[in-house]
Protein backbone atom coordinates (compact mmCIF):
# COMPACT_ATOMS: atom_id res chain seq x y z
CA UNK A 1 0.00 0.00 0.00
CA UNK A 2 1.20 3.50 -0.70
CA UNK A 3 -0.12 6.92 0.13
CA UNK A 4 -0.60 10.29 -1.53
CA UNK A 5 -1.54 11.55 -4.95
CA UNK A 6 1.91 10.90 -6.29
CA UNK A 7 1.29 7.18 -5.85
CA UNK A 8 -1.26 7.19 -8.65
CA UNK A 9 1.32 6.82 -11.35
CA UNK A 10 1.79 3.66 -13.27
CA UNK A 11 4.89 2.16 -14.77
CA UNK A 12 5.57 1.38 -18.41
CA UNK A 13 2.87 -1.27 -18.17
CA UNK A 14 -0.63 -0.12 -18.93
CA UNK A 15 -2.52 0.79 -15.79
CA UNK A 16 -6.19 0.46 -15.07
CA UNK A 17 -7.39 2.46 -12.12
CA UNK A 18 -10.35 1.66 -9.94
CA UNK A 19 -11.49 4.51 -7.74
CA UNK A 20 -13.15 3.20 -4.62
CA UNK A 21 -16.55 4.70 -3.96
CA UNK A 22 -19.12 2.84 -1.92
CA UNK A 23 -18.62 -0.82 -1.10
CA UNK A 24 -21.23 -1.86 -3.66
CA UNK A 25 -19.91 0.56 -6.23
CA UNK A 26 -16.34 -0.58 -5.74
CA UNK A 27 -17.45 -4.19 -6.00
CA UNK A 28 -19.11 -3.44 -9.34
CA UNK A 29 -16.03 -1.60 -10.54
CA UNK A 30 -13.73 -4.45 -9.55
CA UNK A 31 -15.96 -7.03 -11.18
CA UNK A 32 -15.47 -5.12 -14.41
CA UNK A 33 -11.85 -4.11 -13.94
CA UNK A 34 -10.31 -7.40 -12.78
CA UNK A 35 -11.14 -9.38 -15.94
CA UNK A 36 -10.30 -6.33 -18.00
CA UNK A 37 -6.86 -6.03 -16.43
CA UNK A 38 -6.23 -9.74 -16.74
CA UNK A 39 -7.22 -9.77 -20.38
CA UNK A 40 -5.06 -6.79 -21.22
CA UNK A 41 -2.16 -7.83 -19.00
CA UNK A 42 -2.53 -4.45 -17.42
CA UNK A 43 -1.64 -3.36 -13.93
CA UNK A 44 -4.65 -2.82 -11.69
CA UNK A 45 -4.51 -0.03 -9.12
CA UNK A 46 -7.31 0.51 -6.64
CA UNK A 47 -7.30 4.01 -5.24
CA UNK A 48 -9.11 4.57 -1.97
CA UNK A 49 -9.63 8.33 -1.51
CA UNK A 50 -9.11 9.45 2.05
CA UNK A 51 -9.95 13.10 2.55
CA UNK A 52 -7.88 14.68 5.29
CA UNK A 53 -8.09 18.15 6.87
CA UNK A 54 -5.42 20.73 6.19
CA UNK A 55 -3.46 20.22 9.44
CA UNK A 56 -2.65 16.68 8.31
CA UNK A 57 0.25 16.47 5.94
CA UNK A 58 -0.53 14.74 2.66
CA UNK A 59 2.60 12.67 3.06
CA UNK A 60 1.59 11.48 6.49
CA UNK A 61 1.51 7.71 6.91
CA UNK A 62 -1.94 6.22 6.70
CA UNK A 63 -2.99 3.09 8.50
CA UNK A 64 -4.76 0.44 6.45
CA UNK A 65 -8.46 0.31 7.08
CA UNK A 66 -10.85 -2.55 7.09
CA UNK A 67 -12.17 -1.73 3.66
CA UNK A 68 -8.71 -2.09 2.20
CA UNK A 69 -8.68 -5.66 3.46
CA UNK A 70 -12.20 -6.07 2.09
CA UNK A 71 -11.12 -4.92 -1.35
CA UNK A 72 -8.10 -7.22 -1.25
CA UNK A 73 -10.35 -10.15 -0.43
CA UNK A 74 -12.73 -9.24 -3.20
CA UNK A 75 -9.94 -8.95 -5.74
CA UNK A 76 -8.64 -12.34 -4.70
CA UNK A 77 -12.13 -13.82 -5.04
CA UNK A 78 -12.25 -12.45 -8.56
CA UNK A 79 -8.92 -14.09 -9.31
CA UNK A 80 -6.98 -10.92 -9.80
CA UNK A 81 -4.29 -8.90 -8.15
CA UNK A 82 -4.03 -5.21 -7.56
CA UNK A 83 -2.13 -2.50 -5.82
CA UNK A 84 -4.24 -0.67 -3.30
CA UNK A 85 -3.46 2.99 -2.66
CA UNK A 86 -5.02 4.82 0.23
CA UNK A 87 -4.74 8.23 -1.29
CA UNK A 88 -4.64 11.17 1.09
CA UNK A 89 -6.16 14.23 -0.49
CA UNK A 90 -7.88 17.46 0.40
CA UNK A 91 -10.82 16.83 -1.90
CA UNK A 92 -11.95 13.79 -3.82
CA UNK A 93 -11.65 15.87 -6.98
CA UNK A 94 -7.89 15.99 -6.42
CA UNK A 95 -7.99 12.33 -7.36
CA UNK A 96 -9.76 13.23 -10.58
CA UNK A 97 -7.04 15.73 -11.43
CA UNK A 98 -4.22 13.31 -10.68
CA UNK A 99 -5.71 10.26 -12.37
CA UNK A 100 -7.16 12.14 -15.31
CA UNK A 101 -3.86 13.78 -16.14
CA UNK A 102 -2.30 10.68 -17.70
CA UNK A 103 -5.30 9.62 -19.78
CA UNK A 104 -5.49 6.20 -18.09
CA UNK A 105 -8.48 3.91 -18.09
CA UNK A 106 -10.39 4.52 -14.90
CA UNK A 107 -13.24 2.34 -13.68
CA UNK A 108 -15.74 3.89 -11.30
CA UNK A 109 -18.68 2.04 -9.84
CA UNK A 110 -21.89 3.30 -8.35
CA UNK A 111 -25.63 3.41 -8.63
CA UNK A 112 -27.31 4.72 -11.73
CA UNK A 113 -30.49 6.61 -11.15
CA UNK A 114 -33.18 6.54 -13.74
CA UNK A 115 -33.90 10.22 -13.40
CA UNK A 116 -30.66 11.75 -12.32
CA UNK A 117 -26.98 11.14 -12.14
CA UNK A 118 -25.59 9.73 -8.94
CA UNK A 119 -22.60 11.32 -7.16
CA UNK A 120 -20.49 8.49 -8.53
CA UNK A 121 -21.67 9.24 -12.07
CA UNK A 122 -20.91 12.91 -11.62
CA UNK A 123 -17.45 12.05 -10.31
CA UNK A 124 -16.95 9.85 -13.37
CA UNK A 125 -17.97 12.77 -15.56
CA UNK A 126 -15.43 15.02 -13.88
CA UNK A 127 -12.77 12.37 -14.40
CA UNK A 128 -13.70 12.25 -18.04
CA UNK A 129 -13.37 16.01 -18.29
CA UNK A 130 -9.88 15.71 -16.81
CA UNK A 131 -8.90 13.49 -19.72
CA UNK A 132 -9.30 10.02 -18.24
CA UNK A 133 -10.92 7.21 -20.21
CA UNK A 134 -13.70 6.42 -17.83
CA UNK A 135 -15.76 3.26 -17.59
CA UNK A 136 -18.72 3.44 -15.28
CA UNK A 137 -19.79 0.18 -13.67
CA UNK A 138 -23.39 0.30 -12.53
CA UNK A 139 -24.51 -1.12 -9.20
CA UNK A 140 -27.73 -1.05 -7.26
CA UNK A 141 -31.37 -1.66 -8.00
CA UNK A 142 -31.57 0.71 -10.94
CA UNK A 143 -29.05 -1.18 -13.01
CA UNK A 144 -30.37 -1.77 -16.49
CA UNK A 145 -29.35 -4.56 -18.82
CA UNK A 146 -27.82 -2.03 -21.12
CA UNK A 147 -25.34 -1.04 -18.47
CA UNK A 148 -24.26 -4.36 -17.00
CA UNK A 149 -21.41 -6.69 -17.66
CA UNK A 150 -21.96 -8.08 -21.20
CA UNK A 151 -22.33 -4.73 -22.85
CA UNK A 152 -19.64 -3.30 -20.62
CA UNK A 153 -17.22 -6.06 -21.47
CA UNK A 154 -17.71 -5.31 -25.14
CA UNK A 155 -17.16 -1.63 -24.51
CA UNK A 156 -14.07 -2.39 -22.49
CA UNK A 157 -12.63 -4.51 -25.25
CA UNK A 158 -13.11 -1.68 -27.72
CA UNK A 159 -11.63 0.81 -25.31
CA UNK A 160 -8.61 -1.38 -24.68
CA UNK A 161 -8.01 -1.72 -28.36
CA UNK A 162 -7.94 1.99 -28.93
CA UNK A 163 -6.58 3.22 -25.62
CA UNK A 164 -3.07 4.61 -25.73
CA UNK A 165 -0.59 3.33 -23.22
CA UNK A 166 -0.58 5.13 -19.94
CA UNK A 167 2.10 7.68 -19.33
CA UNK A 168 5.04 6.42 -17.35
CA UNK A 169 4.61 9.03 -14.66
CA UNK A 170 1.63 11.02 -13.50
CA UNK A 171 2.74 14.59 -12.94
CA UNK A 172 2.38 15.60 -9.31
CA UNK A 173 -0.52 17.89 -8.58
CA UNK A 174 0.66 21.45 -9.10
CA UNK A 175 -0.94 24.75 -8.31
CA UNK A 176 -4.65 24.87 -9.02
CA UNK A 177 -5.58 25.64 -12.57
CA UNK A 178 -6.70 29.00 -13.68
CA UNK A 179 -10.34 28.87 -14.51
CA UNK A 180 -12.02 31.12 -16.97
CA UNK A 181 -15.31 31.40 -18.72
CA UNK A 182 -18.05 33.54 -20.03
CA UNK A 183 -21.79 33.68 -20.09
CA UNK A 184 -24.65 35.54 -21.62
CA UNK A 185 -28.27 35.44 -20.68
CA UNK A 186 -31.11 36.88 -22.66
CA UNK A 187 -34.74 36.81 -21.77
CA UNK A 188 -38.12 38.25 -22.43
CA UNK A 189 -40.64 38.95 -19.69
CA UNK A 190 -44.09 39.16 -21.16
CA UNK A 191 -46.44 41.21 -19.00
CA UNK A 192 -50.16 41.06 -19.84
CA UNK A 193 -50.45 44.40 -18.02
CA UNK A 194 -48.52 45.83 -21.00
CA UNK A 195 -47.05 48.93 -19.33
CA UNK A 196 -46.10 51.62 -21.81
CA UNK A 197 -42.77 52.24 -20.04
CA UNK A 198 -41.83 48.54 -20.19
CA UNK A 199 -40.69 48.60 -16.56
CA UNK A 200 -40.89 45.92 -13.90
CA UNK A 201 -41.41 48.40 -11.11
CA UNK A 202 -38.86 48.68 -8.28
CA UNK A 203 -36.57 46.01 -9.66
CA UNK A 204 -32.77 45.94 -9.68
CA UNK A 205 -32.58 42.92 -11.98
CA UNK A 206 -34.72 41.89 -14.97
CA UNK A 207 -36.08 45.44 -14.87
CA UNK A 208 -37.71 45.52 -18.31
CA UNK A 209 -40.77 43.73 -19.62
CA UNK A 210 -42.17 43.10 -23.07
CA UNK A 211 -38.73 43.42 -24.63
CA UNK A 212 -36.08 40.88 -25.50
CA UNK A 213 -33.11 41.96 -23.43
CA UNK A 214 -29.60 40.77 -22.77
CA UNK A 215 -29.95 40.89 -19.03
CA UNK A 216 -26.37 39.93 -18.28
CA UNK A 217 -23.21 39.03 -20.13
CA UNK A 218 -19.90 38.47 -18.47
CA UNK A 219 -16.47 36.96 -18.57
CA UNK A 220 -14.28 35.87 -15.71
CA UNK A 221 -10.81 34.69 -14.85
CA UNK A 222 -10.21 33.08 -11.51
CA UNK A 223 -7.40 31.52 -9.57
CA UNK A 224 -8.22 30.27 -6.11
CA UNK A 225 -5.86 30.80 -3.19
CA UNK A 226 -4.69 27.39 -2.05
CA UNK A 227 -2.05 25.86 0.13
CA UNK A 228 0.22 25.24 -2.83
CA UNK A 229 -0.32 28.66 -4.38
CA UNK A 230 -1.45 31.09 -1.73
CA UNK A 231 -2.30 34.11 -3.86
CA UNK A 232 -5.67 34.14 -5.52
CA UNK A 233 -7.31 36.48 -7.94
CA UNK A 234 -10.75 36.89 -9.42
CA UNK A 235 -11.59 39.18 -12.31
CA UNK A 236 -15.10 39.56 -13.70
CA UNK A 237 -16.36 41.95 -16.35
CA UNK A 238 -20.08 42.29 -16.94
CA UNK A 239 -22.66 44.24 -18.90
CA UNK A 240 -26.37 44.12 -19.54
CA UNK A 241 -29.65 45.34 -18.08
CA UNK A 242 -29.00 43.61 -14.76
CA UNK A 243 -25.72 45.47 -14.36
CA UNK A 244 -27.26 48.92 -14.55
CA UNK A 245 -29.09 49.30 -11.25
CA UNK A 246 -28.40 46.55 -8.76
CA UNK A 247 -25.54 48.19 -6.82
CA UNK A 248 -26.98 51.68 -6.50
CA UNK A 249 -29.10 53.31 -3.82
CA UNK A 250 -32.33 55.19 -4.39
CA UNK A 251 -31.45 57.60 -1.58
CA UNK A 252 -27.66 57.95 -1.58
CA UNK A 253 -25.24 59.38 -4.18
CA UNK A 254 -22.98 57.16 -6.23
CA UNK A 255 -19.36 56.50 -5.38
CA UNK A 256 -16.66 57.84 -7.67
CA UNK A 257 -16.10 55.71 -10.73
CA UNK A 258 -19.42 53.95 -10.32
CA UNK A 259 -20.04 54.08 -14.05
CA UNK A 260 -16.96 51.91 -14.53
CA UNK A 261 -17.33 49.76 -11.43
CA UNK A 262 -20.84 48.68 -12.42
CA UNK A 263 -19.17 46.66 -15.15
CA UNK A 264 -17.15 44.68 -12.61
CA UNK A 265 -18.51 41.58 -10.97
CA UNK A 266 -16.45 39.77 -8.33
CA UNK A 267 -13.01 41.30 -8.83
CA UNK A 268 -10.63 40.82 -5.97
CA UNK A 269 -7.34 39.48 -4.71
CA UNK A 270 -7.01 36.94 -1.95
CA UNK A 271 -4.33 35.29 0.13
CA UNK A 272 -4.45 32.04 2.05
CA UNK A 273 -2.38 32.75 5.13
CA UNK A 274 -0.68 29.73 6.77
CA UNK A 275 -2.53 30.22 10.02
CA UNK A 276 -4.11 27.19 11.64
CA UNK A 277 -6.40 25.58 9.11
CA UNK A 278 -5.85 28.41 6.66
CA UNK A 279 -7.02 32.01 6.96
CA UNK A 280 -8.25 33.50 3.69
CA UNK A 281 -7.91 37.26 3.33
CA UNK A 282 -9.80 38.83 0.46
CA UNK A 283 -10.06 42.41 -0.79
CA UNK A 284 -11.94 44.06 -3.63
CA UNK A 285 -15.41 43.39 -4.97
CA UNK A 286 -16.65 40.06 -3.73
CA UNK A 287 -19.91 38.14 -3.73
CA UNK A 288 -22.22 39.31 -0.99
CA UNK A 289 -22.35 37.40 2.26
CA UNK A 290 -26.04 38.32 2.32
CA UNK A 291 -28.61 36.44 0.31
CA UNK A 292 -29.32 33.06 -1.24
CA UNK A 293 -29.44 34.26 -4.84
CA UNK A 294 -26.67 35.35 -7.14
CA UNK A 295 -26.55 38.38 -9.38
CA UNK A 296 -26.16 35.95 -12.24
CA UNK A 297 -29.24 34.02 -13.34
CA UNK A 298 -27.10 31.09 -14.45
CA UNK A 299 -26.28 30.35 -10.82
CA UNK A 300 -29.86 30.60 -9.54
CA UNK A 301 -32.75 28.19 -9.39
CA UNK A 302 -35.04 30.56 -11.29
CA UNK A 303 -34.47 33.23 -13.91
CA UNK A 304 -36.04 36.14 -12.07
CA UNK A 305 -34.80 36.91 -8.58
CA UNK A 306 -36.89 37.17 -5.43
CA UNK A 307 -37.59 40.58 -3.95
CA UNK A 308 -35.36 39.85 -1.00
CA UNK A 309 -32.41 39.42 -3.35
CA UNK A 310 -33.02 42.61 -5.26
CA UNK A 311 -33.37 44.64 -2.04
CA UNK A 312 -30.14 43.36 -0.51
CA UNK A 313 -26.54 43.46 -1.80
CA UNK A 314 -25.44 41.09 -4.56
CA UNK A 315 -21.85 42.31 -4.33
CA UNK A 316 -19.76 43.98 -1.64
CA UNK A 317 -16.78 46.31 -1.87
CA UNK A 318 -14.19 46.02 0.87
CA UNK A 319 -12.30 43.24 2.59
CA UNK A 320 -12.99 40.12 4.54
CA UNK A 321 -11.28 37.27 6.32
CA UNK A 322 -12.59 33.73 6.34
CA UNK A 323 -11.56 30.87 8.58
CA UNK A 324 -12.72 27.23 8.62
CA UNK A 325 -12.78 26.26 12.28
CA UNK A 326 -13.50 22.67 11.33
CA UNK A 327 -15.10 20.69 8.52
CA UNK A 328 -18.50 22.04 9.43
CA UNK A 329 -18.09 25.64 10.56
CA UNK A 330 -16.65 28.55 8.59
CA UNK A 331 -16.75 32.11 9.87
CA UNK A 332 -16.32 35.11 7.58
CA UNK A 333 -16.09 38.71 8.75
CA UNK A 334 -15.32 41.90 6.94
CA UNK A 335 -15.69 45.62 6.42
CA UNK A 336 -17.46 46.99 3.37
CA UNK A 337 -18.05 50.49 2.08
CA UNK A 338 -21.79 50.35 2.67
CA UNK A 339 -25.07 48.61 2.02
CA UNK A 340 -24.93 49.17 -1.75
CA UNK A 341 -21.42 48.83 -3.03
CA UNK A 342 -21.81 51.55 -5.67
CA UNK A 343 -23.47 54.05 -3.31
CA UNK A 344 -21.80 56.53 -1.03
CA UNK A 345 -24.31 57.14 1.74
CA UNK A 346 -21.52 58.26 4.08
CA UNK A 347 -17.86 57.60 4.83
CA UNK A 348 -18.39 55.08 7.60
CA UNK A 349 -17.90 51.44 6.63
CA UNK A 350 -20.34 48.69 7.49
CA UNK A 351 -19.42 45.48 9.26
CA UNK A 352 -20.53 42.19 7.79
CA UNK A 353 -20.20 38.67 9.04
CA UNK A 354 -21.41 35.21 8.22
CA UNK A 355 -21.36 31.88 9.99
CA UNK A 356 -21.84 28.89 7.70
CA UNK A 357 -22.48 25.61 9.48
CA UNK A 358 -22.84 22.27 7.76
CA UNK A 359 -25.37 20.47 9.91
CA UNK A 360 -25.10 17.29 7.87
CA UNK A 361 -24.07 16.20 4.40
CA UNK A 362 -27.37 17.57 3.15
CA UNK A 363 -28.20 20.51 5.37
CA UNK A 364 -26.35 23.80 5.61
CA UNK A 365 -27.27 26.75 7.79
CA UNK A 366 -25.98 30.26 7.17
CA UNK A 367 -26.49 33.25 9.38
CA UNK A 368 -25.25 36.64 8.17
CA UNK A 369 -25.37 40.05 9.74
CA UNK A 370 -24.71 43.46 8.19
CA UNK A 371 -24.42 46.46 10.51
CA UNK A 372 -23.66 50.03 9.48
CA UNK A 373 -25.11 53.42 8.76
CA UNK A 374 -26.86 53.87 5.45
CA UNK A 375 -27.85 57.49 5.91
CA UNK A 376 -25.92 60.74 5.79
CA UNK A 377 -26.25 60.98 9.57
CA UNK A 378 -23.86 58.31 10.85
CA UNK A 379 -24.86 58.55 14.50
CA UNK A 380 -25.05 55.11 16.06
CA UNK A 381 -28.79 55.61 16.54
CA UNK A 382 -29.28 55.46 12.79
CA UNK A 383 -27.34 52.30 12.08
CA UNK A 384 -29.07 49.82 9.80
CA UNK A 385 -29.01 46.20 10.87
CA UNK A 386 -29.80 43.36 8.49
CA UNK A 387 -30.05 39.74 9.47
CA UNK A 388 -30.13 36.99 6.85
CA UNK A 389 -30.87 33.39 7.79
CA UNK A 390 -30.64 30.59 5.25
CA UNK A 391 -31.32 26.91 5.70
CA UNK A 392 -30.67 24.75 2.67
CA UNK A 393 -31.27 21.04 2.25
CA UNK A 394 -29.76 19.49 -0.81
CA UNK A 395 -30.18 15.95 -2.07
CA UNK A 396 -29.32 14.51 -5.43
CA UNK A 397 -32.73 15.37 -6.82
CA UNK A 398 -34.22 18.08 -4.66
CA UNK A 399 -32.88 21.34 -3.29
CA UNK A 400 -35.02 23.10 -0.73
CA UNK A 401 -34.10 26.35 0.93
CA UNK A 402 -35.67 28.77 3.33
CA UNK A 403 -34.42 32.31 3.69
CA UNK A 404 -35.59 34.95 6.11
CA UNK A 405 -34.31 38.51 6.13
CA UNK A 406 -35.06 41.19 8.68
CA UNK A 407 -33.75 44.73 8.53
CA UNK A 408 -34.36 47.79 10.62
CA UNK A 409 -33.04 51.30 11.17
CA UNK A 410 -34.12 54.56 12.72
CA UNK A 411 -34.65 57.24 10.10
CA UNK A 412 -32.85 60.54 10.62
CA UNK A 413 -35.91 62.73 10.34
CA UNK A 414 -38.18 64.40 12.87
CA UNK A 415 -39.43 61.80 15.34
CA UNK A 416 -36.71 59.34 14.24
CA UNK A 417 -39.24 56.70 13.25
CA UNK A 418 -38.05 53.11 13.02
CA UNK A 419 -38.19 51.60 9.55
CA UNK A 420 -38.72 47.88 9.23
CA UNK A 421 -38.29 45.55 6.30
CA UNK A 422 -38.47 41.80 6.01
CA UNK A 423 -38.66 39.12 3.37
CA UNK A 424 -38.74 35.36 3.08
CA UNK A 425 -38.60 32.81 0.32
CA UNK A 426 -38.98 29.06 0.07
CA UNK A 427 -37.54 27.82 -3.24
CA UNK A 428 -37.82 24.16 -4.13
CA UNK A 429 -35.82 22.84 -7.07
CA UNK A 430 -36.47 19.36 -8.42
CA UNK A 431 -34.37 17.57 -11.00
CA UNK A 432 -37.11 15.80 -12.91
CA UNK A 433 -34.96 13.85 -15.32
CA UNK A 434 -31.35 14.41 -16.31
CA UNK A 435 -31.18 17.88 -17.81
CA UNK A 436 -34.80 18.72 -17.03
CA UNK A 437 -35.64 20.41 -13.75
CA UNK A 438 -38.40 22.48 -12.21
CA UNK A 439 -38.55 25.17 -9.56
CA UNK A 440 -41.31 26.62 -7.42
CA UNK A 441 -40.63 29.61 -5.23
CA UNK A 442 -43.18 31.29 -3.00
CA UNK A 443 -41.98 34.48 -1.34
CA UNK A 444 -43.08 37.54 0.51
CA UNK A 445 -41.52 40.90 1.08
CA UNK A 446 -42.78 43.58 3.44
CA UNK A 447 -41.43 47.12 3.46
CA UNK A 448 -43.46 48.63 6.24
CA UNK A 449 -42.14 52.13 5.79
CA UNK A 450 -41.36 52.31 2.11
CA UNK A 451 -37.62 52.78 2.67
CA UNK B 1 -46.05 38.45 -2.29
CA UNK B 2 -44.95 36.52 -5.29
CA UNK B 3 -44.94 32.98 -6.58
CA UNK B 4 -42.58 31.81 -9.29
CA UNK B 5 -42.78 28.49 -11.07
CA UNK B 6 -40.65 27.37 -13.94
CA UNK B 7 -38.82 24.70 -15.82
CA UNK B 8 -35.28 24.43 -17.04
CA UNK B 9 -33.55 22.32 -19.65
CA UNK B 10 -29.77 22.11 -19.89
CA UNK B 11 -28.07 21.22 -23.14
CA UNK B 12 -24.32 20.58 -23.19
CA UNK B 13 -22.64 21.93 -26.30
CA UNK B 14 -19.04 20.69 -26.31
CA UNK B 15 -17.43 22.61 -23.45
CA UNK B 16 -20.31 25.02 -23.22
CA UNK B 17 -23.82 24.73 -21.92
CA UNK B 18 -27.14 26.17 -22.97
CA UNK B 19 -29.80 26.63 -20.32
CA UNK B 20 -33.33 27.18 -21.51
CA UNK B 21 -35.78 28.44 -18.93
CA UNK B 22 -39.50 29.05 -19.02
CA UNK B 23 -41.07 30.68 -16.03
CA UNK B 24 -44.35 32.03 -14.78
CA UNK B 25 -44.42 34.59 -12.03
CA UNK B 26 -47.21 36.43 -10.30
CA UNK B 27 -46.53 39.37 -8.00
CA UNK B 28 -49.01 41.03 -5.72
CA UNK B 29 -48.02 44.32 -4.15
CA UNK B 30 -50.43 46.49 -2.20
CA UNK B 31 -50.32 49.44 0.14
CA UNK B 32 -48.43 52.71 -0.02
CA UNK B 33 -45.71 52.52 -2.64
CA UNK B 34 -46.94 49.19 -3.95
CA UNK B 35 -48.19 48.17 -7.35
CA UNK B 36 -46.95 47.59 -10.86
CA UNK B 37 -47.12 49.64 -14.01
CA UNK B 38 -49.88 48.84 -16.45
CA UNK B 39 -51.41 50.18 -19.62
CA UNK B 40 -50.62 53.08 -21.88
CA UNK B 41 -50.77 55.54 -18.99
CA UNK B 42 -48.52 53.44 -16.73
CA UNK B 43 -51.07 53.45 -13.94
CA UNK B 44 -50.41 51.24 -10.94
CA UNK B 45 -52.15 47.94 -10.47
CA UNK B 46 -51.61 45.57 -7.52
CA UNK B 47 -51.07 42.40 -9.52
CA UNK B 48 -48.62 41.56 -12.25
CA UNK B 49 -48.35 38.32 -14.19
CA UNK B 50 -45.15 37.57 -16.06
CA UNK B 51 -44.39 34.88 -18.59
CA UNK B 52 -40.65 34.51 -18.96
CA UNK B 53 -38.58 32.80 -21.61
CA UNK B 54 -34.81 32.91 -21.31
CA UNK B 55 -31.71 31.45 -22.84
CA UNK B 56 -28.45 31.33 -20.90
CA UNK B 57 -25.19 30.30 -22.54
CA UNK B 58 -22.21 29.52 -20.36
CA UNK B 59 -18.70 28.36 -20.96
CA UNK B 60 -16.28 27.32 -18.22
CA UNK B 61 -12.73 26.30 -18.92
CA UNK B 62 -9.52 25.71 -17.02
CA UNK B 63 -5.85 26.11 -17.79
CA UNK B 64 -3.74 23.33 -16.29
CA UNK B 65 -0.33 24.39 -15.10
Amino acid sequence: MSDGLGALSGGGQQTIHVIATTVDGTRAALEAAVPLAKGAAARLVVTVPHVVPYPVDLDAPCEPRFFVRRYKNLIEQLGGSATINVCLCRRVDDIATAVGADGSIVVVGGPVGRWLTSPEERFANRLSHQGARVIFAASGCNVTQRRVAPAMAAALAVLLAVAPRALAQTPPPGPPPLSYGGFIDAGVLVAPNAPENHLFRNRGTTPRVDELEVDMAGAYLKKAATESSRMGVELTAQAGEDARLFGFSATAPNIGGADVLLHLGPTNASYLAPVGKGLTIQGGIFSSLIGYDSLYAKDNLAYTRPWGADYTPYLMLGGNVSYPFNDRLTITAGLVNGYWHLANANHVPSAVGQAAYKLSDRVTIKQALLVGPHQADTDVDFVRTLSDTIVERKTDRVTTAFEYQLSSERVAEPGTPRALWMSAQLPVHWIVSGPLSATVRPEFCWDRDGR
Amino acid sequence: MAVTAGGEYRVPIRGAQAIVRAEYRVDDSRGAGGGFFAGADNHLTPTQNLFVAALILTYDGAVKR
